[in-house]
């Protein structure tokens, strides 16, 4: 029983150097090469968790090799296109001015329900609509939509807004977040005089969010303060 | 190309690591022999054997199949047992038994065709 726990710890921690060393990515913007990978270090884990006669160094340098391959493969699949296309395959345009290529369909074996599924999701409820969409390799549908369909933008109503301020978390759970201080070039001195106004301490700060203008939000532990 | 070098680094590791336990295993397979033969000439005692093979299986644990390991064990103890009634014909068979076991255990380590598929 004890085994198995420290087992169950070893491979855990073993793992996630594992996926961590591959780099981040969701499950569903993985690439297929990623995907298989993933599916077989989580099946090679199990194994020696399930089976205590295997001895767990066999389980651990199959993950290690596996991630290695992982790495080898991503960086050729970066330096060489052929690589890229034959280990991860490449985009399909399914519809080109509102019209579907149903040759291109059948060759994704994409089903039209399967299509229309995707363009309900990215807001589009009529293919005459779209200029172009595009099956990308993760099974993403991307849709471009034709001019006299998309939405205006400010850009189109020609309105001169500020530009938008990335607001930064200073204060996360009473405690100051320094690096975010740092990237907004602003001391401690500053953001406990922001503060002073609205609270008395940091430590009764839930979340404080502040952009480069000054622009502030604040949650204290409790409650919602502006 | 920072992910690289440390997967590369845990990867020539582990190949060090495969050819090291492979030369390992092969060393503590024919040591454990020997002490049978050693005990079949009777020059160590059951306990003896029992007691080098003890510190063979802790060592061989990290890479060997533990149900391989086990079974030596119960065979080491079979033929202290029977040794002790002096019976030839079923300490020659237990002595089959381990010499094929450690067969199995070397055959692991190796790369061959049947380790292969």
């Amino acid at each position: 029983m004890i085994s198995t726990v420290i087992r169950t710890f070893i491979l855990y921690v073993t793992v996630t150097v594992a996926i961590r060393l591959m780099g981040k990515r969701q499950i569903g913007d993985m690439q297929p090469n990623e995907l298989v990978i993933t599916l077989l270090i989580s099946e090679i884990a199990a194994i020696p968790l399930q089976d205590t006669e295997q001895p767990m160094s066999i389980g651990l340098a199959a993950i290690f090799v596996l991630v290695f391959l992982e790495i080898i493969i991503s960086i050729l699949a970066m330096k060489s296109f052929f690589v890229r296309k034959l280990l991860n395959g490449q985009s399909v345009v399914i519809i080109k001015n509102g019209v579907i290529d149903q040759h291109a369909m059948r060759n994704v074996r994409m089903t039209v329900v399967d299509l229309i599924e995707q363009l309900r999701g990215q807001d589009v409820f009529n293919i005459e609509d779209v200029a172009f969409a595009v099956l990308e390799v993760n099974g993403n549908l991307s849709v471009l939509l034709k001019k006299d369909a998309q939405p205006i933008s400010v850009k189109d109503a020609k309105l001169n807004l500020p530009d938008s301020k990335l607001p930064l978390p200073v204060i996360s759970d009473g405690k100051i977040v320094y690096e975010s201080l740092k990237a907004l070039e602003i001391t401690k001195q500053k953001l406990n005089k922001i503060l002073k106004h609205q609270c008395d301490s940091v430590k009764d700060v839930f979340l404080m969010t502040l952009d480069r203008d000054g622009n502030h939000t604040i949650i204290k532990k409790g409650g919602v303060k502006k | 190309m920072k992910r690289l070098i440390p997967a590369t680094i845990i990867f020539v590791l582990v190949i060090i690591i495969c050819f090291w336990a492979h030369i390992y295993v092969e060393n503590a397979c024919n040591k454990t022999l020997n002490d049978i033969e050693q005990f079949r000439n009777k020059k160590i005692t059951g306990t003896q054997l029992e007691n080098k093979w003890q510190e063979q299986k802790e060592n061989m644990s990290l890479f060997v199949n533990h149900g391989f390991l086990d079974k030596i064990s119960i065979y080491i103890g079979q033929l202290t047992v029977a040794s002790t009634d002096n019976t030839s014909l079923e300490l020659n068979a237990v002595y089959k038994n381990i010499e094929s076991v450690l067969v199995l255990i070397k055959a692991e380590q190796k790369f061959g065709l049947h380790s292969f598929y």
